[in-house]
């Protein structure tokens, strides 16, 4: 009997033991699991900062762009993306917010890279998903932009022409006007003047287009340049600026066009999480 | 014999209560953290709606308490602390609880006015559950 109860009590213990081992190991489980998930919460937190700071340093570049260049950018459909600008304009107030922003947001955040360059000389933009470029050739705020398709992928131009204190005498077409890509032009002025012309053209030809000013020297360009892989430059030989938006016509890609800065322009660094992220200024 | 019994059933009682109670401890939590991290995503929508809609180039404390009050759902609080390179320092919303989680993040921003860029700032943005 004695021996028995023994038995049992041996046979308790040892239950009890293997029970406990087994919710202790349970538990550690568990622990190590909230561990991970500590981890991971940590990760995402500093995710979250990282985006927090990406995104509002985007915004203050936009901001900047859209109030110190008075540039214009409209996209309203899926297929066709507005650019327009005065030219020639002041720089000096875009660059100089540009230089104070940058040293703003590296000089209060360490993990915060910008990469200015190219965007204070030839405030570049490159358009999406068909990667044509717009760029100031001869720094931003001189007299000219260019538009470089590639592969010849635009499908239209159409170029409007503001003067506002100047009165446009003419618009003469010169070059190509026959081909498959129709482009149009429309000059008004403070007067209200109108000149509008509209032809199909050939991307692969010469087309110049001139729009003279009265009682002035100089005149205002539109060119397609076919040596220059079809570029579309437009220039104000005039001292007075004239604002000029060209509206470009894409086919239809599946995804919606839109104007950025170029790539890693703004770049946030948290070694300690191993966090990189990279990118650019989306303007529309 | 009954007393080694009793001694024995003492013992494992006694260690699985030690052992519920570690696990208590390891499994006791006392809001979930993912509400505090859908908190500092909702913090940081509103301090960029306030960017967006031009209140904090006012850089002023009661439009911009205006604003941020239309924003903050009823059940949440949030703090701003924002100070520029210009030298403004602002102070917007409620007081910082001394006990309870709550979330932190800081954004930049460019001051526009007269059509121009006039200041560049930081937001810091604490937001966390009332009550």
């Amino acid at each position: 009997m004695g021996e028995m109860m023994a038995k049992q009590g041996m046979l308790f213990t040892a239950g009890m033991v293997i029970l406990g081992t087994i919710t202790l190991a349970l538990v550690l489980m568990v622990a190590e699991q909230r561990q991970q998930a500590a981890v991971q919460l940590t990760a995402l937190f500093g995710a979250d900062r990282q985006h927090d700071l990406f995104t509002s340093i985007e915004a203050g570049l936009r901001e900047i762009i859209l109030v110190e260049s008075k540039m214009e950018f409209n996209a309203s459909n899926a297929t066709t993306i507005t650019i327009g600008e005065s030219i020639p304009s002041n720089a000096d107030s875009f660059r100089e917010a540009m230089a104070d922003f940058e040293g703003f947001v590296e000089g209060h955040f360490s993990e915060a890279q910008l990469n200015l360059i190219d965007v204070q000389d030839n405030l570049p933009f490159f358009i999406w998903p068909y990667n044509v470029s717009f760029t100031h050739p001869s720094q931003y705020g001189q007299d000219r932009f260019t538009i470089t398709p590639t592969a010849l992928n635009v499908k239209s131009y159409d170029i409007f022409i503001d003067s506002s204190g100047m009165e446009i005498e003419s618009l003469t077409w010169g070059g190509s006007k026959n081909g498959n890509v129709p482009m149009s032009v429309r000059a008004v002025d403070y007067l209200g003047n109108e000149f509008v012309e509209a032809h199909q053209v050939d991307l692969t030809k010469n087309v110049a287009i001139t729009i003279e000013f009265a009682d002035e020297d100089d005149e205002l360009l539109v060119q397609i340049r076919p040596n220059e892989l079809g570029t579309l430059r437009i220039e104000n030989h005039e001292e007075e600026s004239v604002f000029v938006a060209v509206t470009i016509g894409f086919p239809l890609m599946g995804e919606p066009v839109s104007a950025t800065l170029p790539p890693d322009t703004i770049r946030i660094n948290y070694s300690s999480m191993g966090i990189e992220h990279r990118g650019t200024v989306r303007m529309v | 014999m009954g007393f080694v019994f009793s001694m024995d059933i003492i013992i494992a009682v006694g260690f699985a209560l030690l052992l519920l109670i570690i696990a208590q401890g390891f499994l006791s939590v006392s809001e979930d953290p993912s509400s505090l991290l859908q908190a500092g995503r909702m913090g940081s929508d509103i301090v960029a709606a306030l960017d967006h809609q031009g209140a904090l180039d006012t850089l002023d404390e009661d439009e911009i308490a205006d604003a941020l009050e239309e924003l903050v759902p009823g059940n949440y609080r949030m703090r701003l602390e924002i100070i520029t390179e210009g030298g403004e320092g602002l102070e917007i919303g409620e007081e910082i609880p001394a006990a309870g989680e709550l979330f932190s993040g800081r954004r930049v921003f460019a001051v526009t006015d007269g059509g121009e860029i006039a200041d560049y700032g930081i937001v810091q943005y604490y937001i966390w559950v009332n009550g």
